[in-house]
Parts: structure tokens; sequence; C-alpha cells
């Protein structure tokens, strides 16, 4: 029977990538009438690798080595490539953060494949097992469907694109893989910098309030912080906003920043490139704010204002502190 | 130090939805109209080598494209600041889905260049395949680190920062290597002097031949989403009345 296999690289608990990377998997195992499999790693897997179990994953291929206790792309590559090996998979899911983003195109090109990476939806045929994976191109403006035929395909899963997996009760089986050899990380970490966020998370905020080239200038984002604070919600940006150096680079939102899907989406002096709407399209609610009523953003948004911000955004806040 | 830097000549990816179409009966874009730029990340990843060579002595900076003569363009912009050196690996068949054959003829002039360090943008702004510069660090052989916003000589290598998915890290490594760039305001391209601009047009721009190999992904189809979303636009005199009438409307939606 041929296998689905989803490379978590969590330790100790399933992230909501990985229960998204699970949760895509075992449709696609379901399509293709497959087994669903995941590859867990690390110095301890044994946690991992049940609650991969418990959501779905019957059976579980562990790389357990201290050298793996965190993550590094050379020692998981060549962990994965291992389990590769062993299990000859005929899907490799990953999904678009960070390691997946370089895992999956490295992985694929030792197994002799092309990745497909960000993909967004698929369909798979039983009888010929091959499936078609859908993945924007063109930034958003078109949609490509690429026919992934040769064994395995190595795909990468836009983030928030898929339902997580949801807990079953069924029992896994655990297969332990041995790498001939883990490289030792070629790089000396010098130094982690974790961003700590007073308030909410961007990515996991009910409202987001983000800014873009049109609020002129770093000192104009406090009014975006305010009324983000006042709804319990977190402050995002466009692109360029982020490269005239307004705000850190982890508030970016779009195709190469953070994927949000809030209640409220308020753009706010944000032209809608679709490269930024990439990241915020599954939003209940957009509202934008622009004084140009030709802006592209207004074609994407359900609410919008036409006007300055200037002129807006202080009225509205009066307007939610009276609520509160 | 020879810095390699990867640069792909693109459709303008600016160009706004409404004016996008695909060639009649074909799985590609039209181009004709269209603006042909440099793609964005490798703008950065060209203004990141540009100021490690500031700070190495005896560094180089060699531009290299992969496509048709026409792609000389992005050399042209990368000579007018003040790549060292220009080359263009030719490769006639268009760009769609075809990051692992690039990857190898960009494997095979950094080769024939004798490059330490090879930067390249994270995804090119046409086709987003988010693959070439990890692709091209297995086929060298050589460690590769992704999302990178900066480089640095340090004491015992290259110090490179780059993007986690929340918060940064710093990371020493030895050349060869091959680091994928990702934007930041520290690595927005700078601008180029009318004069430097000037004299680009007669710099020669070297070529080096690679045989292709590998193959593509199997494009099925290319389509252009249709949006169906109709934006209500809160009416208003003034910015009160308009505020007002937005938060009426998110409270009706239940979104509030
Ligand atoms: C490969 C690739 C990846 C990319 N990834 C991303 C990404 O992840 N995220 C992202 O955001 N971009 C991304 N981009 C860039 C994207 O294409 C756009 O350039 C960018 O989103 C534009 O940012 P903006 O809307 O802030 O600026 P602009 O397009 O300049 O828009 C500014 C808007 O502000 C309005 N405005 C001006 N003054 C006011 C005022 N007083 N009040 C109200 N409105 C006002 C203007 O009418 C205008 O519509 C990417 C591009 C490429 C090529």
């Amino acid at each position: 029977m041929s296998l689905v296999l989803t490379c978590l690289f969590d330790q100790g608990s399933l992230s909501r990538d990985s229960l998204e990377a699970l949760g895509a998997g075992k449709s696609i195992a379901a399509e293709l009438g497959a087994v669903l499999a995941a590859a867990v790693i690390g110095a301890e897997t044994g946690a991992i690798g049940a609650a991969a179990g418990e959501y779905g994953a019957s059976k579980i291929y562990a790389v357990q080595d201290a050298a793996l206790a965190q993550y590094y792309c050379e020692g998981y590559l060549a962990a994965l490539e291992a389990v590769c090996r062993e299990c000859e998979p005929a899907v490799v899911l990953f999904v678009t953060n960070a390691p997946g983003r370089e895992m999956a195109p490295r992985l694929a090109k030792r197994l002799g494949r092309t990745a497909l990476v960000d993909c967004l939806s698929f369909n798979a045929d039983k009888e010929t097992g091959s499936i078609v994976f859908t993945k924007p191109v063109f930034g958003g403006k078109a949609m490509a469907q690429v026919a992934m035929s040769d064994a395995p395909a190595v795909v990468a899963l836009r983030r928030r694109s898929f339902e997580p997996a949801r807990p079953e009760q069924a029992a896994a089986e655990t297969i332990q893989v041995k790498p001939p050899a883990i490289p030792p990380n070629p790089f000396k970490l010098i130094e982690r910098v974790e961003e700590q966020t007073a308030g909410v998370r961007l990515e996991d905020a009910r409202v987001v309030v983000s800014g873009g080239q049109g609020l002129g200038g770093p000192e104009n984002f406090a009014l975006l912080e305010e009324l983000a604070g006042l709804l319990g919600g977190a402050v995002g940006a466009s692109r360029v906003a982020v490269d005239s150096g307004w705000v850190s680079s982890s508030k970016q939102v779009g195709q190469t920043g953070k994927i949000v899907a809030p209640d409220i989406y308020l753009a706010v002096g944000i032209s809608g490139a679709c490269q930024h709407l990439a990241g915020c399209s599954g939003s209940k609610v957009i509202v934008a704010v622009n004084t140009d009523p030709e802006a592209p953003i207004f074609g994407a948004a359900r609410l919008g204002v036409v006007g300055d911000y200037k002129e807006v955004l202080p009225p509205l806040i009066e307007k939610v502190k009276e609520m509160a | 130090m020879q810095i390699m830097v990867c640069l792909k000549q693109i459709l303008d990816p600016e160009l706004p939805p409404r004016d996008f179409r695909l060639e009649k009966g074909e799985m590609t874009p039209a181009a004709e109209g269209v603006p042909l730029v440099m793609s964005s990340f490798d703008q950065n990843a060209l203004e990141v080598g540009l100021q490690l060579r500031e700070k190495m002595a005896g560094a180089t900076v060699t531009a290299v494209t992969v496509g048709p003569e026409g792609a000389e363009d992005v050399l042209r912009k990368a000579l007018a600041v003040k790549a060292d050196r220009a080359v263009r690996v030719p490769l006639e068949q268009d760009s769609k889905l075809s990051g692992g054959i690039v990857a190898g003829l960009l494997a095979g002039a950094a080769r024939e260049l004798g490059a330490d360090l090879v930067l390249c943008g994270r995804q090119a702004g046409d086709w987003d395949g988010g693959q070439v510069g990890l692709i091209l660090a297995e086929e060298l052989g050589w460690p590769g680190a992704n999302l990178v916003t900066g480089i640095e000589p340090g004491s015992g290598g290259l110090v490179l920062k780059c993007e986690l998915d929340e918060g940064y890290e710093v990371l020493e490594g030895n050349a060869p290597l091959v680091a994928v760039v990702t934007n930041h305001e520290t690595n927005v391209l700078r601008i180029a002097k009318v004069k430097d601009t000037m004299a680009a047009m007669r710099k020669k721009v070297e070529q080096i031949n690679v045989a292709p190999q590998g193959g593509r992904l199997e494009l099925a189809s290319l389509e252009i989403p249709v949006k169906e979303v109709n934006c209500e636009i809160i009416p208003g005199e003034d910015g009160v009345e308009k505020a007002d009438n937005l938060f009426k409307r998110l409270l009706e939606l239940k979104v509030l």
C-alpha cells in the first residue's frame, strides 16, 4: 500500500502547522487509498510520535538521536532522506514555514525530484496514483495546476490553507530509522532572538490592523497600534512598510510574510497587491481604508472606506473606546 | 572572496491583476507591453553581496543570470551598481517551473567562476518557485542558509543574519556556502548613478555555456482566478461619518 509521509519538526507537542500537514495528509491518503505516515525527528521523539498517531498517522517513522535535539537543515535532511529510503513514500508533505521552505526543495533533489512549494489544494486520481496540486504563481495573479506523476511527489503546503487534523482513536506502529550518518551543523549558532510580542501573536489575532506605504512613516503606526490594542488585535504591515524600516519584518503579511485569517483585516494605506492579499485572503471581513478609489484592495475588500486614514481612524478609535 | 549573485529577469510583478493576461492558447502570461525587471529578492541578494564586498578587501561581486540575450538587461543593472563582472548562462527555453534546470546551470557557472559564496533571492516574482538557491546548495554540496537578510565578515568566517518565523538568528559559517536572501530594511538595492548606468552599457557581458540537465515540473493548466468579492463602499460626508458607518457595519456583520 502506498504511503503519504508528513514531515514534522516539532519537539514535544504538535504545532498548528503540523496539524495542517496531518490534516492534508489524511485527505490525500484517503483519496489515493494510501496510508498516512509521519516522520518525527529529535533527541526524544516518543511524545511527538504518539501525538502524530493520535492525530491520524498510522505509521510513525522516528529518527532519534541526541545530535538532532534542535532543528538544523543538514541534520534533519539526512534524517528525512533515510526515512524516505526506508518507506518509499508516494507523497512527502511539508508546510511552508521556515524549515519546510528549505527542506522540501533539498529533500526532493536528493530523491531525484523537484519539489512544489506553496500549494493551496490538490486533486488525486486513485486509478493512476497521480496528483495535481494547485499553486499560485505570478503573486497569485494566476493559478498553476501541476501534475506530480512521479513518486515521490514532494510538496510544501501553504499555511492556513488546509484544515488541521482532529484527534482520533487509532493505534500507530512506530518504526525506528537510523540514518547512515548525521552530518554536523555547518553553521554555528551565535545568537537566536525570539521576537517577544506584547499582546496577541499576529497569526492568532482575531483582528489585524495592517499599514502600508500610505502611512507615510513609522510614527503613524501608533494609530494602528492603538486601534489594534483596543480590539485585542495585532498590527501587520505590507512589504513596503517593512522595507522602509517602519516596522519589523516579522509583521509582514503576504505571500512571503505571515498568513493571517482574522475576523477583521483592516488594510490601511495598502494598495492590495496580490502578493499582499495572499497573506490575508482567508480573513472573514477585509476592510480597506485608502484614498484611491481605484486601488486594487477595493477589489478584495468586503467593506471599503475611500478616504484619508488620518481622518477615519481617530473617530473609529473613539467609537471603539465608547463601546468598551 | 568571490561572491556570485544570481539574478533573474521577470515580468514586472507589480503589474496589477486587471492588466495581467495569458497568451492565447498557451500556459504562459502575455509579455507584450509588460516591463521586464530584476526579480525583487534578487535585488536584495545583490545588495547583500555589494555590502559584504565593501567590508572585505579583495572581494569581488559577479552577477550571473540564466536566460536569453535579452536577460542581459538585469546584468547591466548590476554593473550599474558596480558589480565587478557580469555573466550570462544561455538558456532559450522559457522559465516556467524550471527551478531544477536553472539551479544546475548556476551550479556549473559557480564552479567555472570559482565562486566561494553564492547569493540567490528566496523566490522569483514570476513563477514563485522558491527553490533555486536551495537546490543549488545540494548541487554544489555546500551548506545553505535560508532567509538571510545580511552577511558580515567575522573572525571565524562569515556571519549571517537569518529570519525565523518569529525573530531571527545569527549564524557563523565558512565559505563555500549558498545564502538565500529575503527582504529587509537593510538590503533594499541601492540606486545607480546616472553616469554608472551609462558606463554599464559599454561593459562586457561574459558568457558561460553549461549543458542543461534535469526535468521540469509538468504544468497541467494555468488559469486566472475569478474573484467574486463585491466591495461595499461605506458612505459618509467626512471621516467621522465614515467611521460611524463602518463601525455599524462591523457590528452588523458580528465581527466586532
Ligand atoms: C515575489 C514577491 C513577493 C512579495 N511578497 C510580499 C508580501 O509578502 N507582502 C507584501 O505586502 N508585499 C509583497 N510584495 C510586494 C507587493 O508586490 C507590493 O509591492 C506591496 O505589497 C505594496 O505595498 P503597499 O500597498 O504598502 O504600497 P503601495 O502599493 O505603494 O500602496 C500604498 C497605498 O496607500 C494609499 N494611500 C496613500 N496615502 C494614503 C492615506 N493618507 N490614507 C489612506 N491611503 C493612502 C495609496 O492610495 C496606495 O493605494 C512581494 C513582491 C514580490 C515580487
